[in-house]
């Protein structure tokens, strides 16, 4: 099976990656994870190239294996996170004050379970229907709708408005 | 903004998102070396365990070959329904893609390209003086690919604009060069508001750089309106297709714009070309203030004029140039899925909807109840576009749910009992679900629950251990299919589901 014209393969990753990468980081949180998870992506895309291309269907495909690759490291980090160990960790310092409104809303889409977050993403980041919604989460339009409501409801919640004040005096 | 309290939940996602975006981000680069390697390796190991021998990787080969659209600018065209019958619009013009879309589009719908190329071709048939000034930049090009009309890789392109410097020499002029030369403009719409129609709401009126009441942004992006128009009188001519075809003119200094609109019938978009006589700032010129604010040098125009606004009002009136059918989908539903002619006349099946599958299947009425129920595989699932008999068009989903052996009877019991009300909460009214039983015979049962909650008119049915849903939707609106028509139609779609669930067909 023949891999993409480099050309035209460079071409979409250039015009693709950093809105991909906004994605991936407000999916995970972490600017490393996300740009790790942009590059598996996009080797998967050149890995299934011709079908893909076949299909008209690219940003589609990299939409739904970036939330694939986000999926599977969480479980990987579940599994990792899981492991005996002998020795309590250290407890870890909570962190600096978010600097930036951006921190403050990847610190709210954080403490929502992943399909709330995932679908707020899709739905208002992507600028996707509720119909395409659901098919990249294969689920049914009335559950994006409801998970919809449920996200933004919790996130207005968790977002504490003063600190978000206070990324903007920042500003 | 500090109005956060006040603004919807909506608003705020999408105020707290844009202000997001405005931050600065690490600095990053794909790293385009490495992904092509793991590309390569990943399809050498699929290879591998995927085997097969020569006969089979060459079966594949000219499988994708014949379905790729044409492709432009460096690989070669196949048949299929996505090839240009010409490519003169590639070759003699330089193009630009406006979209609702994130960023610009490299994929083009075959129908604007063929319209495009034709005009291109009729103007200059010998391709004697049509040229591209892009290809005289020394820049690489870019790269188009045509596609179906339909297909979803061009839904968000919203006009296509080809620009062609008018050349006596059929030279690409160098930059500077004060030859008498002109340009055209030719751009495609989808909708007939992106052609700038009304924007002052004065239909076939021409005014300031508005020729018959159009303001052709893109057009006027890349061929330069008159300074100080005085258009002729529109004129205006009605085609059988439902098409109408205005032209109109205008002098700027010893030169002459002229411009010619085909507007399709039902807001479908259309067609437009926009022709100048001289050499401007915007073709070969040059950015030079001082020439943009003068009417044209007399040595810059050329004599004769090869084109006037009837020769144009003409050459759009061709049937080749009229108004594109919108394809419907290709297909009626996957196998043991709905078709089309069971939810209506004018039901569309998305083929692209059945790429994915339901992973898991959610009870949602607001309580606290077990909400994610594991499926023993992947089920399938399909998206529909219809209109109600009730005149509202509707999203139908079908999605299929394959459970656990011997968990069916109770999982559906489950949902019909939290189909029956449910606990408010972020203003979503659970409490006002009702469920309705469907006749007997509809699989091994069935009901329809009106989620009020969830804004879906859900239908529900089992056959053994598999759940086979019906989701109806309205945007983010809450169907309302309480009419004895809409009721009847729920149940005759939910008896064909469930018939072709059965036949497997």
């Amino acid at each position: 099976m023949r891999g993409p014209d480099e050309a035209e393969f460079d071409e979409l990753v250039a015009g693709r990656a950093h809105a991909l990468r906004r994605t991936a980081y407000l999916l995970c949180g972490d600017w490393h994870q996300a740009e790790d998870l942009v590059q598996v992506t996009f080797m998967k895309l050149h890995a299934s190239w011709q079908r893909v291309r076949r299909q008209e269907a690219f940003d589609a495909y990299l939409r739904k294996t970036l939330l694939r690759a986000c999926i599977d490291e969480k479980r990987r980090a579940r599994w990792r996170r899981e492991a005996p160990t002998a020795v309590l960790p250290e407890v870890v310092a909570s962190g600096p004050e978010p600097d930036g409104v951006r921190d403050v809303l990847v610190g709210g889409l954080r403490q929502l379970p992943p399909r709330q977050r995932a679908t707020l993403v899709l739905r208002y980041f992507e600028d996707l229907s509720v119909e395409e919604t659901a098919r990249l989460l294969g689920c049914s339009p009335g559950t994006v709708k409801s998970q919809t409501s449920k996200g933004l409801t919790s996130l207005r919640a968790i977002v504490d408005p003063a600190l978000l004040a206070r990324t903007e005096e920042l500003a | 903004m500090n109005s956060g309290a006040r603004m919807n939940d909506q608003d705020w996602m999408h105020d707290i998102l844009a202000r997001s975006s405005r931050e600065p981000e690490p600095a990053w680069s794909p790293d385009k070396a490495t992904i092509a390697a793991g590309g390569r390796r990943r399809r050498r190991l699929r290879a591998v365990s995927v085997g097969g021998g020569a006969v089979g990787a060459l079966a594949v080969t000219a499988a994708v070959v014949i379905g790729l659209g044409g492709i432009v600018g460096g690989a070669s065209a196949g048949p299929g329904p996505g090839t240009p019958k010409s490519t003169s619009v590639f070759d003699y013009a330089a193009i630009s893609v406006s979209g609702s879309g994130k960023g610009p589009s490299n994929v083009l719908p075959v129908s604007a390209v063929d319209k495009m190329s034709g005009l291109i071709d009729v103007l200059d048939p010998a391709h004697e003086h049509l040229r591209s000034m892009a290809s005289g930049s020394g820049y690489p090009l870019p790269r188009y690919r045509t596609v179906a009309d339909g297909s979803s890789s061009v839904k968000d392109v919203t006009t296509i604009t080809a620009t062609s410097v008018y050349t006596t020499d059929g030279k690409v002029p160098a930059a500077g060069s004060k030859a008498p030369n002109g340009s055209v403009s030719i751009m495609v719409a989808a909708t007939s508001d992106q052609l700038g129609r009304n924007v002052y709401n004065e239909p076939d009126v021409s005014r300031d750089n508005i020729p018959c009441g159009y303001a052709l942004p893109d057009a006027f992006q890349s061929t330069p309106p008159a300074h100080t128009p005085h258009w002729s009188k529109c004129t205006s001519t009605q085609l059988p297709d439902g098409s109408k075809v205005d032209s109109s003119s205008t002098p700027d200094g010893d030169g002459t714009v002229s411009a010619a609109i085909r507007e399709y019938p039902n807001n479908g978009g259309g067609i437009a070309v926009v022709w100048t006589d001289y050499a401007s700032w915007k073709t070969t010129l040059g950015a030079d203030v001082a020439l943009m604010d003068r009417t044209p040098d007399p040595s810059a125009v050329l004599k004769p004029n090869p084109f006037d606004e009837q020769e144009l009002a003409v050459v759009l009136s061709d049937p080749s140039l009229g108004p594109t059918s919108k394809p419907k989908a290709a297909g009626g539903g996957p196998k043991q899925f709905l078709k089309t002619i069971d939810l209506g006349a004018d039901a569309t099946y998305d083929p692209a909807s059945s790429s994915g599958g339901t992973g898991d299947l959610p009870m949602d009425n607001g309580c606290d109840y077990k909400d994610i129920n594991p499926l023993a595989k992947q089920g399938r699932m399909a998206t529909y576009t219809v209109t109600a008999p009730g005149a509202k068009k509707v999203v139908v989903s079908e999605l299929e749910y394959p459970l656990p052996a011997g968990t069916g009877p109770s999982t559906l019991a489950t949902a019909r009992s939290q189909a029956k009300g449910g606990c408010d909460q972020h203003g979503s009214l659970y409490s006002k679900d009702t469920a309705k039983d469907l006749p007997k015979g509809i699989g091994d049962e069935a009901f329809v629950e009106t989620g009020v909650g969830t804004g879906a008119v859900t239908t529900w049915m089992r056959f053994g251990d598999t759940i086979l849903r019906i989701d109806v939707t309205q945007g983010q609106a809450m169907p309302d299919l309480s009419a004895p028509a809409d009721q009847a139609w729920l149940v005759e779609v939910a008896m064909a589901a469930a018939a072709h669930w059965t036949a497997k067909d």
